[in-house]
């Protein structure tokens, strides 16, 4: 076992490395097989890992592969702790990883640098393999600034392009105020605790000194390191406002924002918050700020969706919303059912995003959904994937995404506070939003006419495209029905707070009979009204309605506020660097202090003219002077 | 020879140095032979390492005799791990320099090779001097060289900036000797061993700190202090930028450590809230200034003064991190932190520099608004630049995240704002450091025509920095536990004397 887990990130590095570094040893296509096999080898050993933990009731895998740092006190170590939790990802990041790694073999087969995208991806990860099987904050950090790392590299693989090199440095320094915050958290968790080990932080949480501990700015110091870890979080996670990056990450190709919005990246502050879950227990006022920005982001950013008319933004901006929802589950401290939630969405994310990939090679690189339509026939294996896809996303009863997000809204409802009802409305008018814009990309892209051109040579892709998106098609059908074992999973040693579960069919039942169904129909009325009937509603017309359509369609000018933010920035840079550095210390000090000498030294220069009676006359003046001080203080 | 090895150390350098000087300059085996001169006293510097014992924190490879009786002065040499840990990086980095150096077309190369081989035996005579006065011989010597380099080779305002270099050096140093002659009135003796038992008051002791301090402060160089390092930088040639930033600036690390904290620990407490919170301007408001610098080096060589403040933030919080947690550990943790910092600094601001004078050498332009679109022109060269400016970012897997992680922590036990201005150098150095890679690398080419990608022995240097910068980062360990034991005696040293 433990050399199964060693062994796959030595696989993953190691794909990275070969494809990365091999520049002439080895062609395009060998690379691309080996990278994949690789990969796939070590979802092979993840399966066998996974399999071994769910056998057995209790069995938790720890060590260290080495010390990274241990100075008396100061031990950090790389290893792993290998719960059923972090089995249950692993076995989910490397299976979509695997997925795109084949799929990228064809999708890429043109690119110039197809190794230098084989040689990101394995490392991509790599770094998130490092950060879901770590057993210490230290760890989990590099991981996490492994994945932001490479999301840059990534979304800048056109380096030509302006926009891409634009959204690729935005990412990264979106990530890395998250960042901040976030190594704060640590720092917090490590002074309270004493080290930065899981196993020690958990077992050692039921001892901790509360009321020993300082407060900061009215909140406790649990309270505050968790908001600081969860800040981390909402960056990488994409939260209101620090989401920004994400709908501009589809810069970089297609593949990498199925494996970003899937499985890596964006999964790893859901997955982070559940990992601590037994500090985050310990929260009062974190948890309910977890909920509302994971509320407001799972409605106001799935309204953008809407409106949005690029075929990957509006992926995009439903991967958003969508973890909108995992984070309002972590914020009622249902950390399973969020997780449940993640695993779905892994898979109907990633087929939609590989479905979408496929439309734009079909259209040649056209990503524009006003320029497509009528696509059903001309690609039927993609509309099929892609309507199952669109159904798990909307919840479509017996889908995946019914139960994990039916699940979602149920246990809104177990805490009986304003806040959490609040929430719990908001999702349900989410879960119309999504249905509404989740159908009228289906509509606009495979219903009505064909509107682009070239039509003729519009035809389904190869295998090697088709095969993930069939894979991923049934996993998106049939992954829901693991239910039980989310709503079983325990986190390290605690079994999450309750959830109340009869039974599949019990479950299945009250879901249809639900609210979200509800808006699910309303949806769907909307939808095929608006989009493939086009019928013009009169209330759209509305002054109000208008209004508001423009502010969703600014986005709420959160892009405006960081570019604000960061030509502030310039503009004190270049301020400090004209004003504080150049004229006040360079200026007035440093070459100041000596051209005033050298003023005096003129002047000085002047008395001693080298006439005598100058001369003379001074002494005698200074005569004069000193006598009259005399003088004066005699009498 | 390992009994005499710190002497060989120094002199091999400085003595070659002053051979190579009776040398042709076209001499055709000129490059060869200052090569094989570094390389062997990196080699040396390695058997130095390697037969250094780790778990004896006095002194070690002692030698003593009586250089000026009348006047209490030793030709006194012996090294700590800290010692021998910037040993090894100062003759590594002068091994890359002259490897560097033999692919440029130089004038006077002979001056120029002599330069750097003396630059480099001093600093080795200044890291392992233990009397006083010698190390300021040393010290001061060293200015010498570095005066040479960038008013020679420099650039067309280097007049400027070599003066303006070598007086505020030199008027920090005036400062050092005459705190220096005072310590010697006191207890008469200049040797660093009997100045750390030394007693003095209160009143001495913060009239000592702030001259010394002002010294090294100029040195490292922190807030206000701090404009001669930019000028300096942009004249100075890229070999001397190498020295300057890899080198030069931890002599002032090292004198705080060394000199200044061990000495006067009392001092150093009245004033300690005063150096964090200069250091806190030079991460965060140097950062801010070095993100529109046009010219590149100037860039770098802010982001320099910017992480130089961690380490000064790393040795000064101990006080209050003393004071709030009353662990030992924490203290030397932190100081750790900041050794590490120096060490990883040395590598990545040097292979900045080489990558920025390479740069230069194909486009004749520093400026970063002419350049852009590089990676079109030369894929590896860019790479390399792409890698070095996001291990000067801080990223886990490179050496500099070790210590800034470390110092963000330990400043936090400290005092919560110290950690959260600290740790904003993570916005603030991605911030200069992308946002350089994304107009010089990326993008569309602004400066069209053929340029050769990086050679062969650019590729190894470079190649050879990045593996250090990995290896520091992936495996920090065998540094730190190097480093502790002299550093636990150097705490207990401290709090002792509180």
């Amino acid at each position: 076992m433990e050399s199964l887990l060693l062994s796959i990130p030595i696989l993953l590095i190691l794909s990275s490395i070969i494809t990365g570094f091999s520049s002439k040893l080895l062609n395009n296509f060998y690379s691309g097989i080996i990278s994949t096999s690789l990969v796939t080898l070590s979802f092979i050993f993840s399966i066998i890992i996974c399999f071994n933990i769910y056998s057995s009731d209790n069995l938790i895998l720890y060590e260290n592969f080495y010390s990274w740092i241990s100075v008396s006190n100061f031990n950090i170590g790389i290893g792993y702790l290998i719960d059923k939790y972090s089995a249950a990802m692993l076995v989910v990041v490397l299976l979509i990883s695997s997925v795109v790694h084949l799929y990228s073999m064809s999708y890429m087969e043109k690119e110039k640098e197809y190794k230098r995208f084989f040689s990101y991806i394995a490392l991509f990860t790599f770094s998130m393999i490092l950060l879901v099987i770590s057993n210490n904050l230290i760890q989990l950090f590099i991981g996490w600034e492994g994945v932001g790392l490479v999301s840059y590299l990534l979304i800048g693989f056109f380096y030509k392009k302006r926009s891409a090199i634009h959204a690729n440095l935005k990412a990264f320094l979106i990530n890395r105020i998250g960042d901040m915050f976030f190594i704060l958290g640590i720092a917090m968790i490590y002074t309270a605790f004493d080290s930065f080990d899981y196993r020690t932080i958990f077992l050692n949480i039921n001892e901790l000194d509360l009321d020993n501990l300082k407060t900061y700015f009215g909140l406790s110091y649990i309270d505050l390191s968790c908001l600081l870890l969860f800040i981390g979080a909402m960056a990488k996670s994409a939260q209101i406002p620090l989401h920004i990056w994400l709908p501009d990450s589809m810069e970089g190709p297609t593949p990498i924002s199925a494996l970003i919005h899937a499985a890596t990246m964006v999964t790893a502050g859901i997955f982070m918050v559940g990992r601590l879950s037994p500090v985050y227990e310990m929260c009062y006022i974190t948890t309910n700020i977890i909920l509302i920005v994971g509320a407001s982001t799972a409605l106001f950013i799935g309204l953008i969706a809407i409106f949005e008319n690029d075929i990957k933004k509006v992926i995009a901006y439903s991967t958003i919303s969508q973890l909108g929802y995992m984070v309002s589950a972590l914020g009622i401290n249902a950390y399973t059912v969020s997780f449940f939630h993640l695993y779905t969405h892994a898979f109907f994310k990633a087929l939609l995003f590989l479905c979408a990939g496929s439309v734009i090679m079909s259209l040649h690189h056209n990503q524009d959904i006003l320029k497509m339509g009528g696509l059903k026939s001309k690609l039927p294996i993609t509309y099929i994937c892609f309507l199952i896809g669109t159904l798990s996303i909307i919840g479509f009863p017996l889908t995946s995404g019914f139960f994990s997000k039916d699940l979602i809204l149920e246990v809104m409802l177990y805490k009986d506070s304003t806040i959490s009802f609040v929430a719990y409305v908001m999702l349900i008018l989410g879960a119309l939003v999504t249905t509404i814009y989740s159908l009228r990309l289906l509509f606009i892209v495979f219903y009505g006419d064909y509107r682009g051109d070239n039509a003729n040579s519009v035809k389904e892709q190869s295998l090697i495209i088709l095969i993930p998106l069939i894979i991923l098609a049934l996993l998106s059908l049939f992954s829901g029905y693991s239910i039980k074992i989310f709503i079983d999973m325990p986190i390290f040693m605690w079994s999450p707070s309750e959830i109340k579960y009869q039974g599949l069919l019990p479950f299945i039942t009250h879901g249809i009979f639900s609210p979200a169904t509800f808006s699910l129909l309303i949806g769907f009325y909307i939808s095929i009204k608006l989009y493939k009937e086009k019928t013009d509603f009169k209330f759209l017309k509305f002054f109000l309605f208008e209004k508001s359509v423009v502010a969703i369609k600014s986005k709420y000018k959160f892009d405006e506020l960081f570019l604000y933010l960061s030509l502030f920035m310039k503009k004190s840079s270049l301020y400090f660097s004209n004003k504080m550095d150049i004229a006040l210390i360079d200026g007035f000090i440093v070459n100041g202090i000596p051209k005033r000498i050298n003023i005096l030294s003129t002047y000085l220069r002047t008395i001693s003219s080298g006439y005598l009676y100058h001369y003379a006359f001074l002494i005698v003046l200074s005569l004069v002077i000193i006598f009259a001080v005399i003088l004066v203080r005699v009498l | 020879m390992i009994d005499n090895i710190l002497s060989a150390l120094i002199w091999i350098p400085i003595i070659s140095g002053l051979l190579i000087l009776f040398y042709n300059n076209k001499h055709s085996y000129l490059n060869i032979i200052n090569i094989s001169i570094n390389l062997f006293v990196f080699i040396l510097s390695i058997l130095l390492l390697v037969s250094f014992n780790k778990n004896i924190s006095d002194f070690q490879f002692i030698e003593n005799f009586n250089w000026i009786p009348s006047l209490n002065i030793f030709y006194y040499l012996g090294v700590d791990a800290i010692s021998v840990l910037l040993i090894v990086l100062n003759t590594l980095i002068f091994f890359i320099v002259s490897l560097y150096n033999s692919t440029l077309k130089i004038k006077k190369r002979t001056h120029y090779y002599a330069s750097f081989l003396i630059a480099n035996g001093l600093t080795i005579g200044v890291f392992s001097a233990i009397d006083a006065i010698l190390f300021y011989i040393f010290f001061e010597a060293l200015l010498i060289p570095m005066f040479l380099i960038i008013g020679i080779w420099g650039g067309s305002n280097r007049i400027y900036a070599t003066v303006k270099f070598f007086i505020y050096t030199f008027l920090g140093s005036i400062l050092l000797l005459i705190s220096f002659i005072y310590i010697n009135s006191q207890i008469s003796s200049f040797n660093i061993l009997t100045i750390y038992d030394a007693n003095f008051s209160l009143k001495e002791q913060e009239w000592l700190f702030i001259a010394m301090a002002i010294a090294f402060a100029i040195k490292i160089p922190m807030f206000p202090f701090h404009t001669w390092l930019p000028d300096a930088h942009v004249e100075a040639p890229t070999s001397g930028s190498v020295i300057l930033a890899a080198i030069l600036l931890k002599v002032g690390a090292y004198g705080f450590i060394r000199y200044v904290i061990p000495v006067v620990p009392l001092g150093a407490l009245s004033f300690d809230i005063y150096l964090i919170i200069l250091s806190i301007i030079a991460i965060v408001y140097v950062g801010i200034v070095a993100i529109t610098q046009d010219d590149m080096k100037k860039l770098i060589a802010y982001s320099s003064i910017s992480h130089m403040g961690f380490v000064t933030l790393g040795f000064f919080i101990i006080f209050q991190l003393f004071e709030n947690t009353s662990s030992y550990e924490d203290i030397v943790i932190s100081l750790s932190g900041s050794m590490y910092q120096i060490l990883s600094h040395g590598f990545i601001s040097a292979a900045l520099f080489i990558c920025v004078g390479s740069i230069y050498d194909r486009y004749k332009t520093k400026k970063i608004s002419d350049l852009g679109g590089i990676i079109n022109q030369m894929p590896i060269y860019s790479w390399f630049f792409v890698f070095f400016a996001l291990a000067n970012c801080g990223l886990p897997g490179t050496s500099s995240f070790v210590g800034e992680l470390i110092i963000i922590i330990s400043s936090f036990k400290a005092n919560f704002l110290y950690a959260f201005f600290a740790s904003t150098t993570l916005i603030v150095s991605a911030f200069y450091s992308l946002w350089l890679v994304k107009r010089v690398i990326y993008g569309e080419i602004n400066i069209k025509g053929e340029y050769i990608d990086a050679n062969f022995i650019e590729k190894v240097i470079l190649a050879l920095l990045a593996l250090i910068v990995l290896i520091l980062g992936i495996y920090p360990d065998y540094l730190m536990m190097f480093m502790n034991s002299t550093l636990e005696n150097m705490t207990n040293n401290i709090l002792t004397r509180l």
